[in-house]
């Protein structure tokens, strides 16, 4: 940690005239937790009712949620993207990815003609597809973050971005995941230095190998943690709170600098009342299910072989109804603890140090399309 | 800098508000004047050239804000200028004028909308799949050329074979049997004689039917 706050100290020497440096400014969240609740559970349900469509609706309003609580010296951000254009997003990216999918199609039958399972390569284009889709994502979240009536933005390329990580991605491959903190910095960087707040321009500062410090020790257990399930989600947490804490540390957008003191037990809670509500929530749909067909078989006849039961219409109506509801109950849980509570406490580790260089900042940059955020969707990719 | 508490004069208090012109990040506390239009001016200045943005009422809309705060944008001006209003009163003063503060929002309508057309959208999607796929499929498949369809049947029994071992089992009396059997099948289905059958040597019992007529056993 002291060699952490040894390096936010300035490089050059500052001028004597220049006033002192304002005091890292802490950020707030000031949002209500059941306010959060009811939307999700709301959203859920009409996520239900909609076939899932009600979740371009439901992704804006948490992100309007969580941005216009979050307060950075005494003024709150705010999310001006909106739902159409997710939805209108999702749709260019269907348009798009349709075609190409059939394409794949054909070409595929053409190669296993030739020799079989020599297709495969070309399933690493899907890779690169996904990587673009993770920059343009950023850059549509990004330039729909307005503070003090200014908005962040992005330029680059996704196309750039995705050769490097393509890239990256081999290296990573052939030293066993060992590359994997310089890969990080790495694309970081792409991503920081073309991200902009106003005129001021971001950049990354931290490193691979900072990343590789911090996380190393968990390298070799990381057989051991998808072998024994217990230990998963300990070192999931363990290893994501580290990560975090390095990227915040690492973020310079003009002047001003972030710093976090996420401590790297911060999600183990987080992390096990998932868990933990997930058993829960199957072992309900268990008694569920078994009492449904002891009902079925008290009231529906005498003959209640195992076959009959299975092939009743009811009784599969009943346990639809039961799966539906489980599958909506995991989705509440998963925002609200791996979301709501993760960004809450991010952000309440995180303190801004040199507000004043964004005092006075000349408005400027593009809004970008969602095409990136339905491409995310479309391809399932995870990655922000 | 800007908070001079001289230069604000004794009637401005509870008309204070901050305001964000939308072209710079500058944080301006203003005072605020319900006239016809809802005038915004630099706090301490009287003189109407430091009249920072006049709003009309009905261009006025809600924004994103936390509790405890109003936050507004106006239609006619700059997309990004914000006013934020802490005073509880004022706001109320404000909310009262603004007769369209909340027309952009989605109300209840408009859910019911979203619902609408996504089950419009499902139920098309459904009766696609359980009446119209069928339907095309018996007239489609006649019009697939058989070049695309052994294509496709090429890839796919090379696939198997490089899954199941190349040899293919040819014991004489075996071949003669399976043979016999293949024969009854093709009459009694009708199939020409492009059918091709093939039997793998492999202890999982199972048949493939690939496109363009080939079986693999």
């Amino acid at each position: 940690l002291i060699a952490n706050d040894m390096q936010w100290r300035p490089v050059g020497s500052p001028l004597p005239a220049s006033p002192p440096p304002l005091p890292p400014v802490p950020v707030d969240f000031t949002g209500d937790r059941s306010d959060f609740r009811k939307l999700v559970t709301r959203g859920a349900a009409l996520e239900l009712v909609t076939f899932g469509f009600y979740r371009f609706w439901l992704a804006t309003y948490m992100r309007r949620h969580l941005w216009s609580n979050t307060v950075i010296d005494g003024d709150a951000a705010e999310y001006t993207g909106r739902a159409r254009e997710l939805l209108v997003g999702f749709l260019f990216a269907l348009a798009i990815l349709v075609p190409i999918y059939l394409g794949y199609f054909l070409v595929t039958i053409e190669f296993e003609r030739w020799q079989s399972f020599a297709s495969t390569p070309l399933f690493v284009s899907f890779y690169a597809f996904g990587q673009f889709a993770i920059y343009r994502a950023r850059r549509y979240r990004l330039s729909r973050t307005v503070w003090r009536g200014v908005r962040f933005w992005m330029d680059g390329s996704g196309w750039a971005y995705a050769g490097r990580a393509m890239l990256w991605g081999l290296l990573v491959f052939a030293t066993l995941g060992l590359a994997l903190p310089w890969r990080a910095a790495a694309l970081e960087r792409y991503k920081m230095r073309h991200a902009h707040y106003g005129n001021l321009v971001g950049h990354f500062e931290a490193t691979g190998w900072e990343f590789f410090k911090r996380a190393w020790g968990l390298w070799p257990f990381s057989p051991l943690a998808l072998m024994f399930f217990p230990l998963a989600p300990f070192f999931y947490a363990e290893f994501k709170a580290r990560e975090w804490r390095w990227w915040l540390n690492g973020i310079r957008i003009g002047g001003v600098s972030l710093d976090s003191s996420l401590p790297h037990d911060a999600f183990y809670g987080l992390y096990w009342k998932v868990v933990g509500w997930c058993l829960l929530l199957m072992v309900l749909f268990g008694l569920y299910v078994a009492g449904a067909a002891v009902l079925f078989a008290a009231t529906g006849g005498a003959p209640a072989s195992p076959e009959a039961i299975a092939r009743s219409i009811p009784l599969l109506a009943m346990m639809g109804v039961g799966y539906l509801a489980l599958a909506l109950g995991l989705n509440i849980i998963m925002r609200m603890y791996l979301q709501r509570d993760l960004w809450v406490k991010v952000v309440g580790t995180l303190r801004v140090r040199d507000i004043g260089a964004a005092a006075e900042v000349e408005a400027k940059g593009e809004l970008a399309s969602a095409l990136g955020e339905g491409f995310v969707d479309g391809l399932d990719v995870a990655g922000f | 800098v800007i908070d001079d508490p001289a230069s604000t004069a004794a009637g401005d208090t509870g008309r204070e508000a901050i305001f964000f012109d939308g072209s710079s990040s500058r944080r301006r506390k203003v005072v605020l004047t319900l006239a016809d239009q809802l005038e915004i001016a630099e706090a301490g200045a009287t003189r109407d050239e430091l009249k920072l943005a006049r709003w009309a009422y009905a261009d006025i809309r809600r924004a994103d804000s936390p509790d405890g705060m109003l936050r507004l944008s106006c239609n006619s001006a700059a997309a990004l200028a914000r006013l934020e209003i802490r005073d509880v009163m004022l706001a109320a003063d404000v909310v009262a004028r603004c007769t369209h503060l909340d027309e952009h929002r989605i109300s209840g309508r408009g859910v019911a909308k979203i619902v609408g057309w996504s089950l419009a959208a499902a139920v098309s999607i459904v009766s696609v799949v359980l009446f119209g796929v069928p339907l095309a499929a018996d007239r489609l498949a006649p019009l697939v050329p058989a070049p695309l369809e052994r294509r496709v049947g090429d890839a796919a029994e090379l696939q198997v074979k490089t899954m199941f071992g190349k040899g293919v089992c040819d014991n004489p009396a075996g071949q003669a049997a399976f043979i016999k059997l293949m024969t009854r099948l093709h009459d009694v289905a009708g199939l020409g004689a492009t059918a091709k059958s093939t039997v793998l040597p492999t202890a999982v019992p199972n048949a493939f039917g690939c496109p363009a007529a080939r079986s693999i056993y």
